[in-house]
């Protein structure tokens, strides 16, 4: 009887994550003979999996009649994953996913921009080419020939800026100091309107046109447009940007390696990591000078940010406030939400509660007392606030929705994504990977986060105006409220 | 005796949700009073069969130092881990699970404290229920104490598992809590567990089936152990099974957990100043309030 205690934290570690970017790939073994078994496959896993008995209202078996057939004369990868891609979207709910077993497979190291140091040294030539600024929005030459080692996707390198669809923009919202993108001059509140001859407000505007049942189209368009600007490590991107003048600059920017860690679990493909976590200014932050408030931005939940995570806690701890900024990461593995709120309760408390076929989990947090290194400390016990925007999701909600819900924090920001549903991720005959959700999740105040998404507390938009100002309006409310705890 | 109609815990558990069956079960197949006497004594019989199968008392008594090393799987996240047990008698216990992309998952319990330290999750001290599940499963003669762990045993009925005929035995521990064991007609092998485990996530149903015994120094283990929870299996199996003496520093809780045990013996929580040991600052950016430099070494990696 030795062996069988059960390993609960494995179920709890299952992937919770919005989705996934599987562009840009190619099929690694065709082979038609299991395409048939590939599409049986994933529709049993749903079948005998969903939480829901009644599959959201969907006939499952009518599902399976529909398609069936078109499984049977699927002749490449490519027919057999958008069949069973399009079934999936019957379900009409998040994390129901086919990965690319090209994506899927990828190991830790063989990305050329794994495992870089977040204070890598600045980058000399990163601005390849800047054209004479022209007045308002201007399209590229069509006569503009493709650079040698020009190209968009495909790549984890990056060009240092963050960004995210906007009012039918894509708004620049953070550019990371000495980057390509920093030393080109670009800041925030800048709008990329084209990437390579891509018209990007032509891209959201089609994204925005598409029904889209099982993600927010915000993510969507964000997930592709990212994609774009990143790429092979040395690779050149041309962007058309329109500055805080109005000014359009037609830029050639070479990339550079991604700060952060790439880290690989079971079947997921390898995904950056990365935490950063400082003292707030107070100065800029307009913090009394005898209060201390901590800051901890991490873009996704796996073990590296989670590591760091603990450390800069512990560092923080005596903080009198904490912002812990989650926009724009995607979620990961669930049971990390409950590692890092455990950091931050003084009482055994519960983010929720994941319920299976048959079963559910509480997702408890236990007081951390003790570091992993062996040293005495306490959880983070002062005001503690969370910044979340339309990008946030899965595993990010129910970190933010759980200690909303058990009051103790205070959400910032916008309406996450409403993408919160644990998932496996089994592997298909065809090599495959079907990402499905095999659990809900809601609240200890019995709140569901599917669709809904967490509502902030404090609602506060994110706009050019405050951008191209110096402003990050959502960080400075929380800043402040960390720091005083007036809104 | 009343006998358990075949497939209805099956039944059940497709009724009323998977693995909610050993509650149910317990009920439906509750005894006679004029024969609950008849089904404590079959129950120790199929019990004492059991014991003779994987090697009897004198075998289990034998071995008083046990590691084991093995896999596992969890398929429905691609992932493939390794395990490792170190049992020491009476019910010392040490496992390590390490995980790629996840780190060291460990479990134990010294003779004290019982324990748990998860890179997830972090680091607790097991209590009550749990504390007590764990300790009873990690004593090597679990299997001879039986009736001294559990007040209530009887026997249920039969029973197929993977249409191998089976005999149940309910057990209940001092804390009422039940569980249903599946033991071979052919063989007396326990072949199946059906409980609801009190865990640090709640209580969970759990399923527990045991396959490919084989002999290691006279004693039989089961090399394969599939546990299904909800929708989810998790896969062990053994590859090595020695009897080599295992020091006690072997079986020590890792600093973490000696902080915490140290604090509840001290009844504080308060932590200690001295920060040589602490984490770095990494930030690039932050203002360093301390200055400390410290060992980047996790404990539990």
């Amino acid at each position: 009887m030795k062996q069988t205690r059960i390993l609960l934290l494995f179920l709890a570690s299952l992937a919770s994550l919005a989705a996934l970017s599987p562009a840009g790939t190619q099929p690694a073994d065709p082979s038609p003979s299991s395409y048939d078994l590939t599409f049986e496959t994933a529709w049993r896993l749903i079948r005998d999996t969903h939480f829901d008995p009644t599959y959201n209202g969907v006939d499952w078996d009518a599902v399976h009649e529909e398609f069936a057939p078109l499984a049977e004369h699927a002749g490449s990868q490519d027919e057999i994953r958008a069949i069973i891609s399009d079934m999936l979207t019957r379900l009409g709910e998040s994390h129901f996913a086919l990965i690319p077993s090209e994506v899927a497979d990828v190991l830790p190291g063989e990305d050329a921009a794994a495992d870089v140091a977040p204070d890598e040294a600045p980058h000399p030539d990163a601005v390849v080419h800047e054209e004479s600024p022209a007045k308002g929005a201007q399209a590229p030459d069509p006569e503009e020939e493709v650079l040698e080692n020009e190209s968009y996707g495909g790549g984890d390198a990056w060009l240092g800026l963050d960004v995210r669809p906007l009012d039918g923009r894509l708004l620049i919202t953070r550019v990371e100091p000495g980057s390509p993108a920093d030393q080109a001059g670009i800041r925030p509140g800048w709008v990329i309107t084209y990437i390579g001859k891509r018209d990007v407000a032509r891209r959201i505007d089609s994204f925005a046109h598409l029904d889209l049942k099982s993600a927010s189209t915000e993510i969507v368009a964000w997930q592709i447009l990212t994609e774009l600007l990143s790429g092979e490590l040395g690779s050149l991107a041309r962007l058309s940007v329109l500055d805080a003048d109005g000014n359009s600059r037609r830029l050639t920017l070479k990339r550079v390696p991604r700060p952060g860690e790439m880290a690989k679990f079971g079947n997921l493909p390898p995904l950056n990591s990365r935490l950063e976590w400082s003292w707030l200014d107070p100065e800029k932050y307009d913090i009394p000078s005898d209060v201390r408030v901590g800051y901890i931005r991490f873009n996704i939940f796996m073990m590296p940010a989670s590591r760091e995570f603990e450390r800069a806690v512990y560092e923080l701890r005596d903080a009198d406030g904490l912002v812990i900024d989650i926009r724009g990461n995607l979620g990961g593995i669930g049971a990390l939400a409950m590692g890092m709120g455990g950091r931050l309760v003084d009482k055994t408390a519960s983010l929720g509660t994941m319920q299976m076929r048959g079963a559910s989990l509480k997702f408890n947090l236990y007081p951390q007392y003790a570091t992993s290194w062996g040293q005495p400390t306490h959880p983070f016990t002062g005001r503690l606030a969370i910044i979340t925007d339309a990008i946030s999701a899965s595993t990010s909600e129910v970190f933010a929705g759980g200690l909303q819900a058990i009051g103790r924090a205070e959400v910032f920001g916008e309406r996450t994504a409403g993408m919160a549903l644990p998932a496996a991720m089994d592997r298909l005959p065809n090599g495959d990977v079907l990402l499905h959700a095999i659990a809900d999740f809601h609240t200890s105040k019995g709140e569901r986060l599917e669709k809904t998404g967490v509502i902030p507390d404090v609602p506060v938009p994110t706009t050019r105006e405050d951008l191209l100002a110096g402003i990050d309006a959502p960080l400075a409310r929380a800043a402040h409220w960390a720091a005083t705890g007036e809104e | 005796m009343r006998r358990m109609p075949p497939r209805l815990a099956l039944t059940l558990a497709a009724a009323l949700g998977v693995l909610v069956a050993p509650t149910i079960q317990a009920n439906a197949l509750a005894q006679p009073a004029d024969q609950v006497e008849n089904a404590h004594a079959r129950a120790l019989e199929i019990l004492a069969r059991h014991v003779e199968a994987i090697g009897g008392e004198k075998a289990i008594r034998s071995h008083t130092d046990i590691t084991t090393t093995g896999r596992l799987i969890v398929p429905s996240a691609g992932l493939e881990g390794t395990i490792t047990t170190h049992a020491k008698a009476p019910d010392k216990i040490l496992t390590n699970v390490d995980l790629p992309g996840y780190g060291v998952s460990m479990t134990g319990y010294d003779g004290k404290t019982a324990w748990m330290v998860d890179p997830g999750v972090g680091a607790l001290i097991m209590e009550d229920e749990q504390r007590d599940a764990f300790v009873r499963s990690s004593r090597l003669d679990a299997e001879l104490r039986i009736e001294k762990d559990y007040p209530t045993i009887k026997y249920v009925g039969e029973d197929k598992i993977d249409d191998q005929p089976v005999d149940a035995i309910l057990l209940v521990d001092k804390n009422g809590r039940e569980s249903t064991h599946y033991f071979s007609k052919e063989t007396g092998l326990r072949v199946a567990i059906s409980t609801l485990e009190p865990t640090q996530f709640g209580d969970m149903p759990v399923r527990y089936v045991f396959s490919d015994y084989k002999d290691f120094d006279g004693l039989k283990q089961a090399t394969k152990t599939d546990q299904h929870i909800g929708p989810q299996t998790i896969t062990i199996t053994i590859d090595s099974v020695t009897f080599d003496p295992i020091p006690d520093e072997t079986l020590a809780p890792p600093e973490t957990i000696q902080v915490l045990v140290k604090q509840q013996a001290d009844g504080s929580d308060d932590e200690a100043d001295d920060n040589s040991n602490g984490a770095d600052d990494d930030d690039g950016d932050a203002d360093d309030d301390d200055g400390d430099d410290g060992d980047d070494d996790d404990d539990d990696d």
